[in-house]
């Protein structure tokens, strides 16, 4: 193993156990509330718990390794990592990987949280206080981090040097003030934050503009959609939840079928179609029946006449 | 760092109107090729002023009132991060931040925040419209996913950068003589990329309410539509700087990205729609081959 790649499974290991636990308790915050673990079955709870929404929507945005937050170091290091040694094929799983994981990490942040509030969730209340403090001090930890990378990153590449003095990064001061620091390494580069400052300040500005273009802008009511001239009332069969990637399942399910159900599957059909065949012969018919008794009478007097 | 925000409000100044431009032209040339006469170019505009000055102007939530925000926010934040123009300080942007793999990451920013946004209205036709905007984002990111990794390794860098810098000395120095098979599966990628037929069915332009945009309106729509404009021709950028030599003046890069984004309006006007369980199954078959073999032409070939 490299430097990179030591650096990579300890920061990795620290991060991911924060993200974990925050989506742990978050997840634990509003079982806590509803009693009921099928994601399905909820909906729009982000109007009655907002506050763990905020803590699943950064647990996300992190873990799915989308700048500026965390989760991306992990991922640039890994890129960084597996081009040095050579590893190509397994990064461009890792970096689809990264891809990928929008999928079901998004799955948990609609199905409970977005869409329509169900009936049954209506009195629901905030999850308690005391499940709430560590993930909030969680997401300050992950803010910190993704602002200032290095303060993680460089202690660890230092601690590392020793063992592996070659492959490490390379923190290097900026011309630019904030006294933010850039991680060089073999292939390419990366200042956490830059790229904190630089998304925030066009959040920021933009979110300016869309405040003074709106400035009338109301609050409505839950099925107030746009819904071909009806009005929806139930939420039931308004919230799209379940099979929610079914274009995945139609076009690669197959792959999910075990290799031992294929193969006896397989072998039915061959049998079937050894059946089909000798159906042919046997079919249930007696005039076939009578036409097999003439031919093995045929057959008896040819042989006995000495042949074909 | 005064100077670097001066020149980055210029530069999304001057791309957000040429990308409304082209808009309008792809519009007119969509229009042409169905034998109608087509809106006039400058309609992008007349459409931005329209929605700016609708007074209807609700939200369902806070996360929806701040979807088109994230989305606007990724499609500028793409562009600031590259060098758009290599060697002029104007277009240089925010390109010191960050390398390659960063733009490969923001581009999902926007995504999630308008896919979150959307799904806060509670519009089922806005969710099936995430759904398969997620399901075929993930497939398109195979083919070039591995186009990238072909260029990182032919050039030994991340750097988009020094990725121009290489490719500079002639048109045969460019990746697309270097090494063809990574561009054609990048440009293969670009196609479900941009939205356009056939893998439009995730905006669904035609069957009105359907797709994420189905609750934004007005002034929503004022974000939406900028966002088309910049967005488009931020990974247009992306590709001429990695495939296409880069651009060495501003005049260069307007050409270069009007022809890159002629690509899919090509294969847009000849071509039906793809349903996604389709797109994504075309995605895994030849450009994800051909992806593959991109690779193995570095690894054999120039190396």
């Amino acid at each position: 193993m490299s430097n990179l790649g030591w650096l990579l499974a300890i920061s990795g290991a620290i991060m991911h156990f924060l993200y974990k636990t925050m989506l742990f308790q978050a997840v634990g915050g509003v079982y806590s509330r509803t009693h009921d673990r099928m994601m399905y079955r909820m909906g729009g709870l982000i109007f009655r718990m907002p506050m763990t929404f905020i803590v699943v929507l950064i647990g996300i945005i992190a873990l799915s390794g989308v700048p500026p937050l965390s989760g991306f170091a992990g991922k640039w290091l890994s890129f960084n990592a597996i081009l040095q040694k050579g590893y190509y094929l397994q990064g461009a799983l890792a970096v689809l990987a990264g891809a990928v994981s929008f999928l079901y990490l998004f799955r948990l942040i609609h199905a409970p949280f977005l869409g329509q509030l169900k009936d049954h969730l209506r009195k629901v209340k905030e999850a308690s206080l005391w499940i709430l403090l560590p993930q909030y001090l969680v997401i300050i930890t992950i803010m910190v981090v993704s602002t200032v990378p290095g303060i993680l990153l460089e202690r660890i590449g230092k601690m590392l040097a020793k063992t592996f003095p070659d492959g490490g990064l390379l923190w290097v001061e900026s011309k630019i003030p904030f006294g933010a620091r850039t991680a060089i390494s073999e292939y390419g580069y990366w200042n956490g934050t830059y790229v904190m400052i630089i998304t925030i300040g066009i959040f920021a500005i933009l979110l300016v503009v869309q405040m003074l273009l709106q400035r009338r802008n109301k609050k409505v009511g839950q099925f107030n959609i746009v819904y071909s001239g009806e009005r929806p009332s139930t939420p039931e069969t308004t919230h799209h939840a379940y099979h929610f990637y079914a274009h995945y399942s139609k076009a690669l399910g197959f792959l999910m079928v075990p290799f031992a159900e294929r193969f006896w599957d397989w072998v039915s059909k061959q049998v079937h179609d050894i059946a089909h065949q000798l159906r042919q012969l046997y079919n249930g018919n007696g005039q076939t029946y009578l036409l097999h008794i003439m031919f093995f009478f045929l057959l008896c007097y040819f042989l006995m006449n000495g042949g074909f | 760092m005064g100077e670097k925000m001066l020149f980055a409000f210029i530069s999304v100044f001057i791309m957000l109107n040429y990308g409304l431009l082209i808009n309008g032209v792809i519009r007119r040339i969509y229009a042409r090729v169905g034998r109608r006469i087509g809106v006039p170019v400058y309609q992008m505009y007349i459409d931005l002023f329209k929605s700016w000055g609708l007074r209807t102007n609700i939200r369902h939530g806070t996360m929806f009132y701040l979807g088109p925000v994230f989305r606007f926010t990724g499609g500028v934040g793409l562009f600031l991060f590259m060098p758009a123009v290599y060697g002029v300080a104007l277009f240089t942007n925010f390109s010191f931040s960050g390398d390659l793999l960063l733009l490969l990451s923001f581009q999902f920013f926007g995504t999630l925040g308008m896919a979150l946004g959307a799904s806060e209205s509670g519009h089922p036709n806005s969710a099936i419209g995430v759904t398969r905007g997620l399901a075929q984002m993930t497939a398109v990111e195979v083919p070039f996913i591995l186009a990238i990794m072909a260029v990182a390794i032919q050039y030994d860098s991340l750097s988009l950068t020094e990725i121009i810098a290489a490719q500079q000395g002639g048109i045969l120095h460019w990746t697309l003589f270097t090494n063809p098979l990574a561009t054609v599966a990048a440009l293969l990628a670009m196609l479900g990329a941009m939205m356009r037929s056939p893998f439009d069915v995730v905006l669904a332009p035609q069957e009105i309410p359907i797709g994420p945009p189905t609750e934004y309106h007005s002034n929503y729509m004022v974000f939406l539509q900028s966002n088309r404009a910049i967005f488009p021709l931020a990974k247009a950028i992306l590709f001429m700087n990695l495939f296409f030599g880069g651009a060495l003046t501003i005049w260069m890069l307007l050409i270069k990205t009007f022809i890159l984004l002629m690509w899919p309006v090509l294969v847009g006007v000849s071509f039906p729609r793809f349903r996604v369980e389709q797109s994504i199954r075309w995605f895994l078959k030849a450009p994800f081959i051909i992806g593959l073999l991109g690779i193995a032409y570095v690894y054999f070939f120039l190396k």
